[in-house]
């Protein structure tokens, strides 16, 4: 279906980027979004990257990193579950994103953040200096 | 007591770097790493001893909610002063920007409207010339 007004336009292009990062794990055809927007698909794409920075494969793949990170920080679910959890059905695909983003593997980063480090914070910055 | 430091949510500091500091042609004043996160704020190139833009990491979620309900209704999270509302429309369609609403003349000032990547809209605005 396609936007009807600029509008519906804007808010259906805000409402794709909120469910990319929140409900990251969901298959989205990211090749074909651009006919939801009567758009071609590199013509949606620069409108995406104009909007919100990156296309909406590098943002879901952040997310699912994001939550990756999580997982593993703080459940107990085993890697091969967070894995799955966030989106990826190959392990080996899985660890060979978070070894690209994070610098180093799923359980190398679970080791760590058990041994007290934190690689990554949900805090910002002003509560930081609280 | 002053106002030194003004904040925006941002999703990714190094892209909102790359926005602010790249394309709104800001200047870097601080980067501290803080953990995951940085304290990253820019200046106004011609006010290097001004107000603080905080590009403050928007990792709570009530930030995020906030930020998302806004940008969906169209409302800028602040504005920005210019000279000429129309020639940094143009600078910035010409490096990719997109705006929400074209310059227009919203009672003694003339405004418009942009996303800057990083999950919000920015306002610039300009005093209107008598006559």
């Amino acid at each position: 279906m396609i936007a009807r007004s600029r509008g519906e336009s804007w808010r259906r292009l805000c409402d794709l980027r909120v469910r990319l990062r929140d409900r990251c794990a969901e298959a989205l055809p990211l090749d074909a979004l651009g006919g939801e927007f009567g758009l071609s698909g590199s013509r949606f794409l620069r409108r995406f990257r104009a909007v919100f920075g990156a296309t909406p494969h590098e943002l879901q793949s952040e997310a699912r990193m994001a939550r990756a990170c999580a997982l593993l920080r703080e459940s107990t679910l085993p890697v091969t579950e967070v894995c799955l959890e966030v989106g990826y059905r190959s392990l080996g695909s899985f660890s060979a994103a978070f070894s690209r983003r994070m610098g180093c593997s799923p359980r190398a980063f679970r080791a760590r953040a058990a041994g007290g480090q934190r690689p990554d914070s949900p805090h910002d910055c002003f509560a930081r200096m609280c | 007591m002053r106002i030194t430091l003004v904040s925006i949510h941002v999703e990714n500091q190094d892209r909102a770097l790359a926005f602010y500091g790249d394309v709104l042609g800001f200047v870097p004043k601080m980067d501290i790493p803080m953990g995951a996160y940085r304290w990253l704020t820019v200046v106004a190139a011609d006010r290097p001893d001004g107000p603080e833009l905080v590009l403050e990491p928007n990792a709570h979620p009530a930030a995020r909610a906030y930020q998302d309900a806004l940008l969906r209704d169209g409302i800028p999270m602040n504005s920005f002063e210019v000279d000429d509302v129309d020639a940094e429309h143009r600078r910035l369609r010409e490096r990719g920007v997109e705006f929400t609403r074209p310059p227009s003349d919203a009672g003694p000032v003339r405004i418009a409207v942009f996303a800057d990547t990083c999950g919000n809209l920015i306002q610039i605005h300009a005093r209107r010339r008598a006559g």
